[in-house]
């Protein structure tokens, strides 16, 4: 069975509306689409889908879907 | 070279055309080939810089201070603000510079000119303010920066800074060219790079 996809790829999959499925780490955000709108899209659903503030600075360093995931780790496994 | 209205001569080229409409006060300094259109209106201690051009409608006071070459389109407010060379607003664009309004004071009488505090809004060379974006009193945007369409901005944006939002969120970075860079800060439509630094970005030597 597949696991869930995270909030990363979930959250990319609806903004770009592509399946969750078919992105990879490696891909590029800029491949799936996302304009500057995006982004400001992403930002505000990642917030509100964990709960946690995501600085703009940090987002601004998420070139591929693998960089959102590794920045929403330290959120799905808190120390 | 800015010159106060009341020396200007009607045939000189380099005068700036006021359409009749407009109210520019007299002690307004409106520099060369400045164009002010209808019912544009410019306080006595505004300062306009030279080849600027006043959409219908716009207004500003409080000892604004602007630069050369500088558009404001139609209906924007300017108080106070310093908009360096180069600068756009677009239409119905808010530069606000009081950061407690009120219209009376503690004790209820209405508020006079010395009863607030300026915080006025810089704007930097060649930064733009999208359409009907409102910028809080005592910001600084940064040069090149590009505001978006109605965005609210409450914090300082760094130089090539493209923000969206309300509050303003920074999405990305803008070119001198007006584009948005790619993921290694280069133009993908006029080809310039730049570098990070403190206060934003740099052009690459």
């Amino acid at each position: 069975m597949t696991p869930a996809p995270g909030p990363a790829r979930s959250v990319l999959a609806e903004i770009s509306g592509r399946a969750a499925s078919t992105l990879t780490p490696e891909g590029r955000l800029a491949d799936l689409g996302m304009d500057s709108l995006g982004r400001l899209t992403l930002a505000v659903l990642l917030e509100e889908r964990t709960g946690r503030p995501l600085s703009d600075e940090a987002l601004l360093k998420v070139r591929t879907v693998g960089d959102l995931e590794r920045l929403l780790e330290p959120m799905r496994h808190p120390a | 070279m800015n010159t106060p209205l009341s020396r200007q001569l009607v045939s000189d080229p380099d005068a700036p055309m006021i359409v009749a409409s407009a109210e520019v006060a007299a002690g307004a300094v409106v520099g060369a080939r400045t164009r002010i259109w209808h019912q544009a209106q410019v306080d006595a201690d505004v300062r306009l810089g030279a080849d600027c051009v006043l959409g219908k409608g716009v207004h500003i006071s409080s000892a604004a201070v602007i630069g050369d070459k500088v558009k404001i389109q139609n209906g924007c407010g300017v108080y106070g603000a310093v908009l360096e060379d180069g600068v756009l607003l677009a239409p119905g664009v808010r530069l606000l510079e009081d950061p407690a309004p009120r219209s009376v004071t503690p004790d209820g009488h209405l508020k006079g000119r010395d009863d607030w505090r300026r915080e006025p809004v810089t704007v930097r060379y060649g930064a733009t303010i999208g359409a009907n974006a409102v910028i809080v009193p005592g910001v600084t945007v940064g040069r090149f920066a590009m505001v978006a369409v109605g965005t609210v901005v409450g914090h300082d944006v760094p130089d090539h800074g493209l923000v969206m939002g309300n509050p303003a969120r920074q999405v990305g970075w803008a070119c001198q060219c007006g584009h948005r860079l790619d993921d290694i800060l280069t133009c993908p439509s006029c080809g310039r790079r730049y570098l990070r630094r403190p206060h934003g970005l740099s052009a690459a030597p």
